[in-house]
């Protein structure tokens, strides 16, 4: 089986999707309100604007040094998620809060911002999991730590969310040491053991009440998926995934699906003692990798968005804005970073992209 | 011909489906695809299932079944429910095909690809290791149990069929310049050339995600969306074949040492009407076994036993009148468990018999599990001849026996789009077409000639001899224009479709094209080994086209790259070459001159340094410099010689180290021609490799004395310039020769002789020139 190939540009990736936090700050600004046509400020925005006196000054500095958050080498990354009957496009933040530095820097320096972003420090069994996930960091050697996420509560107000890198430390006996997590998250044992399925990141919610798992995987077909979605306790819907690719890339999917660079993610709800259950099922692929380059995964959401009737705008204008990342005399960096299909129990399937955007002026609205 | 855009899905039984295609000019005419069907021989099912309980020999147990293509008679009467009782049936002749084996082991999706034969019913022998006792229980469950019911596990057929692209106008294109920057940027993650089914997943990657390729369609009125999905999976299927194939020659013969830097970029309109092969997929799950039939099919056994597939691979039929080219294949298996009764027949006339599963008694007297057997073969032909083949040793548990065996060749082609109309377009066009007969048989070129497009103007070469033949054939197409000019455009040389390279066995078809305006593109990049301290600092450099058989010695296209400072590891020089040329890659060349100048205040110029126009991109380093020795092959004795094929390549460093003057003889050998352990070899020991195909002329006709040229690299630090050649001349008495192996120096060309003397001990020549003395040639034009 031939290795993963990286997208973009010689910068790695990131294991990255979304989940919904949960923790609420203060109302968002209305940065539409007497200043420009209302028609002109996003969802997405409205989320920089809230976001912006929350981010690190030093993003914006001319000397910023390239993150390894997303392949372009930007430090911000915007997530939209669509699903028919849906208004809007929900759209999240993922963050570097500081690029160029070591993981346990950046790990300090997203729990504060997650911290701030919550407006409260982290629940004893979120903080627990920080401090268990760190010290494997540290015995392995971690690449970069951790991200920080932001996004807009549906009551108003910004909520986070903490992405940690999984470290992949083992013990004597060659068993990772984050198997017994795995196994206790999923509640069942591994499957798939062809396709080299390992964890890569956890993301938590500041309250300890939502986990989310994110995996990396050798190329899978449809029905694997449905063996993976069995293991977590979830309805089987391979079949959703591959529909969806078929309608995204406009070709049949016979074998495995069309992509080399793939994963997944498996969102976890914390119930009464200990006890997980799984919530919602994430493929994911790199977009170039299932796609193309950028103009052509652009080309493919905005017709499948104008078919189904999904707000783009947002992310029409986001597409637009990260022309800018392009430094002068540089090649083209590759701008879209993951592609998912979101499958939350009982919820119509949703579609996910991510797309590196310019960081916004503190305390500015951006542009 | 049936029509693409009348496709029809048919359910049929409990839970069949099928397609049918309506006639194109009958109404009431329609074609049915047929559907897999596992086989049954002599009442029973062609299905074992083996577990071994004490000793598998690295396997818990063994599946092997065969399959075929059937109509059934129930999805007729379900699809004339729907047509209309008065209906006829017509049949496809298929072109190609694969067949699919899905299934699953603890939930993981797997999947088997085989290649049916293409006659009688299209049968397909499958054999799966199972290396688990998981994977027998899961293999137990699948087919047992729940009698009459439905197995999860399914085969699917995809068959290639040639007709007309209706209702839709597809456009394919590839841009050769994204795949080859894409490669080279990911070289150090992705390096598994050289097998077409690998090829074909890390093409498929490539032009996914280099953004290369592109297909388009454009749907006729009143077509379905479900249409534009069917030609647009063909579309990109063509693609990915097209350039795999292109990949795939050139790792196997050696023409490239980057395979994709082989490949041309192309953008191809396919307009409704024209001819097209088609796929029909289609698959059915396989069935549940009944208790009693389970007792038959399902072994229980203590150590596992020798099971090797034996397959008649391929069109083994005379086109026309389907005629077969043999009568049996009698094949002798040697193993030391079964060393009576261990011949066996397969029959050439019965696509129901052109299979055969051959088991054994494991051996295990080395105390372990011996999977290493002999066979050898003997082919009956119709007029009593026959041919014994030498033995064959090998652990390969699937055995093909190829239409090049029986000394078969059948190439066709086909006009795709070739403007046979007004006064600008092309009058007819000439096809020269050559392959080395076996030895004895006279070696000639022949010409036929086309006059249209289509599937009815088609023009054929076949030959079919009583004596094994070689997988490789070259062609030279020559476009007779309608104002009396001529366009020659001929191809680097081509392999025939033996199995591992694509699904067609020996019955080859080419697609011919307008002959003009092919988009063609130069790439300049440049390299900045780190490793070394001098860098490069500027390049200004300029480049012509040079097509000699079309244009004779007036240059076809020009560009230049003035004071162009190479940045970082990587860089490509602006703006990057884009022009019309004809694909005539076998003998058009680039002529390339101007300066480099490094850090350490050095420079090297580059003064007519020519290379073929097979590889569309030079790349400049801080480590090498590029000369360019002409090929002169002005002595060749072409009264007497029907082809020259002349392979030419470097040593990698390491290589030079390891062999020292003792090089392995492989190396003087198509790769085709190696085992795969030799080509593993070769890959890694040679570079800058390409072969160069030389092909006489018909009778009547005067050939061609083009130049040929061999773009080298020299390491700076190197005091010497070194390559290797070979040459194997094709005589038209159908004998060979090839070069003495011999040392070469002070010599600034290559210069074949008039014709090898013989004998001689062949082998590589390798030659030695004075960088300095060969710059000075290159400066006087050669």
């Amino acid at each position: 089986m031939p290795p993963p190939i990286p997208s973009g540009n010689a910068r790695r990736r990131r294991d990255l999707g979304a989940e919904p936090p949960v923790r609420l700050l203060a109302p968002l600004p209305d940065v539409g309100a007497g200043t420009v046509p209302a028609a002109t400020v996003s969802s997405l925005d409205r989320l920089l604007a809230a976001a912006a006196p929350l981010l690190p000054p030093g993003l914006t500095a001319q000397d910023c040094p390239p993150s390894d958050l997303t392949p372009a080498g930007a430090p911000l990354e915007a997530a939209f998620v669509w699903a028919d009957g849906e208004a809007g496009c929900d759209p999240r933040l993922s963050l570097d809060p500081a690029p160029g530095a070591r993981p346990d820097t950046r790990l300090a320096a997203a729990l504060s911002l997650c911290r701030t972003g919550a407006g409260t420090a982290l629940a004893p069994a979120a903080l627990r999991l920080v401090e268990r996930l760190s010290c494997w960091q540290r015995q392995a050697g971690a690449r970069y730590g951790a991200w920080a996420g932001l996004r807009e509560a549906p009551s108003g107000g910004l909520a986070a969310k903490l992405y940690l890198e999984l470290a992949q430390v083992t013990k004597a006996n060659g068993r990772p040491l984050w198997a017994a997590l795995e196994e206790r998250l999923a509640g069942a044992p591994p499957v798939l053991a062809g396709r080299n399925l390992r964890p890569t990141m956890l993301g938590v919610t500041p309250d300890g009440g939502l986990l989310e798992l994110y995996y990396r995987a050798d190329p899978l077909f449809p029905g694997d998926l449905d063996t993976l979605m069995a293991r977590f306790g979830l309805a089987p819907r391979g079949h959703e995934v591959r529909r969806l690719i078929e309608r995204l890339t406009g070709r049949s999917v016979r074998f495995e699906i069309p992509s080399s660079d793939i994963g997944f993610s498996v969102a976890f709800r914390m119930a009464a003692e200990g006890r997980t259950q799984a919530v919602a099922f994430t493929f994911y692929s790199n977009a170039a990798a299932l796609l193309g380059p950028d103009a052509r995964i652009a080309d493919a959401l905005l017709v499948e968005g104008a078919a189904r009737g999904w707000d783009m705008t947002a992310y029409e204008q986001a597409f637009a804005g990260s022309a800018a990342l392009r430094r002068a005399g540089e090649a083209p960096l590759q701008r879209h970073g993951l592609l998912g299909i979101v499958l939350a129990t009982d919820a119509p399937p949703r579609v996910t992209a991510t797309l590196a955007v310019p960081v916004p002026p503190a305390g500015g609205r951006h542009a | 011909m049936f029509d693409v855009s009348s496709v029809r899905e048919i359910e049929y039984g409990a839970s069949g489906v099928t397609y049918v295609y309506q006639d194109h000019d009958d109404p009431k005419l329609w074609y049915m695809v047929p559907v897999p069907r596992l086989r049954t021989l002599d009442g029973a099912p062609a299905f074992g299932l083996t577990e071994y309980t004490s000793n598998g020999g690295g396997i818990a147990g063994l599946c092997t079944f065969e399959m075929e293509l059937v109509q059934p008679l129930e999805a007729r009467r379900a699809a004339e429910e729907i047509l209309g009782p008065d209906i006829s049936w017509g049949g496809f002749v298929w072109v190609g095909g694969t067949a699919f084996f899905y299934y699953d082991i603890a939930g993981e999706t797997q999947v088997l690809a085989i290649e049916p034969t293409l006659y009688g019913t299209n049968v397909a022998a499958f054999q799966i290791e199972l290396p688990t006792a998981e994977a027998v229980n899961t293999f137990k469950n699948a087919f047992s149990g729940d009698e009459g019911g439905a197995s999860p596990f399914r085969v699917e057929y995809e068959m290639q069929v040639l007709t007309k692209l209706l209702g839709a106008k597809a456009t394919v294109s590839y841009t050769a310049e994204a795949a080859i920057e894409y490669e080279k940027k990911y070289k150090t993650v992705r390096d598994t050339w050289g097998n077409q089914k690998q090829v074909l997943q890390e093409v498929k990657q490539v032009l996914r995600q280099s953004g290369a390729g592109e297909v388009k369609v454009e749907l006729g009125p009143g077509s379905s969306d479900e249409l534009a999905q069917r030609v647009r999976d063909w579309g990109w299927t063509t693609l990915e074949n097209q350039v795999a194939n292109t990949v795939a020659a050139a790792a196997i013969m050696a023409t490239g040492p980057f395979p994709v830097s082989a490949t041309t970029s192309f953008n191809q309109t396919y307009q409704e009407d024209t001819v097209i092969d088609w796929s029909t997929p289609v698959s059915s799950f396989m069935r549940r076994f009944t208790a009693d039939e389970w007792k038959k099919v399902f072994t229980k056994v203590d150590n596992r036993k020798l099971s090797v597939v034996f397959n008649l691979i391929g069109e083994l039929t005379r086109s026309g009148s389907d005629d077969p080219i043999a009568e049996t294949v009698t094949v002798t298996v040697t193993y030391p468990t079964r060393k009576t009764d261990n011949t066996f027949m397969l029959i050439v006339t019965d696509g129901d018999q052109s299979s055969k599963i051959y088991e054994a008694p494991g051996d295990f007297s080395g105390g372990s599990y011996n999977p290493e057997f002999t066979y050898s073969y003997v082919i009956h032909f119709k007029d009593g001849k026959s041919f014994q083949s030498d033995p064959i040793t090998t652990t390969d548990t699937l055995v093909n026996i190829t239409p090049n065996v029986f000394g078969t060749r059948q190439v066709t082609f086909i006009g795709q789009a070739i403007p046979f109309s007004g006064a600008t377009g092309v009058r007819q066009v000439n096809i020269d077409f050559f392959f080395a007969p076996p030895a004895g048989n006279p070696a000639i070129v022949q010409t036929k000639t086309m006059t249209g497009n289509g599937e009815t103007n088609a023009v054929r070469f076949e030959s079919f001899y009583n004596l094994p033949i070689g997988p490789n054939y070259s062609y030279r197409l020559r476009y007779q224009m309608a104002d009396n000019t001529e366009i020659v455009s001929e191809p680097p040389g081509a392999l025939s479709s033996a199995p591992d390279y694509t699904g067609s066995g020996n019955a080859d078809i080419v697609f011919v094209l307008d002959p003009k305006g092919l988009f063609t593109q130069f790439t300049l990049r440049a390299f900045n080994y780190t490793s070394e301290p001098t860098t490069l600092l500027l390049v200004d450099v300029n480049a012509q086209y040079f097509d000699p058989a079309n244009n004779g010695d007036h240059w076809v296209a020009e560009n230049s790259w003035s004071n162009w400072e190479p940045k970082g590891a990587l860089s490509f020089a602006e703006p990057r070459w884009n022009f019309q040329a004809i694909d005539n890659t076998n003998n058009a060349y680039f002529n390339i001159s101007g300066n480099i100048f490094y850090s350490d205040g050095q420079s090297f110029t580059l003064d007519s340094y020519r290379q073929s126009s097979e590889y569309k991109t030079l790349t400049i380093t801080n480590t090498i410099q590029n000369y360019s020795v002409k090929v002169d092959s002005s002595r060749i004795d072409w009264t007497q010689v029907a082809s020259v094929n002349l392979t030419m390549f470097q040593l990698t460093p390491k290589a030079r180290q390891t062999f020292g003057d003792s090089l392995p003889g492989f190396l003087s050998r198509p790769r085709h021609e190696m085992t795969r352990a030799e080509r593993v070899e070769a890959e890694a020991s040679q570079q800058n490799v390409i072969l160069f195909s030389l092909l006489g002329a018909p009778s009547g006709v005067v050939v061609e004395n083009l130049e040929r040229y061999y773009g080298i690299q020299r390491l700076r630090s190197e005091p010497t310039i070194e390559f290797y050649y070979t040459a194997v001349y094709v005589l038209k008495d159908g004998s060979t020769r090839e070069l003495e192996k011999q040392q070469v120096s002070g010599r600034l060309s290559v210069e074949l002789p008039p014709l090898p003397p013989a004998p001689v001990t062949a082998g590589l020549v390798h030659q030695v020139i004075d960088p300095d003395a060969l710059a000075a040639r290159m400066r006087q034009g050669g």
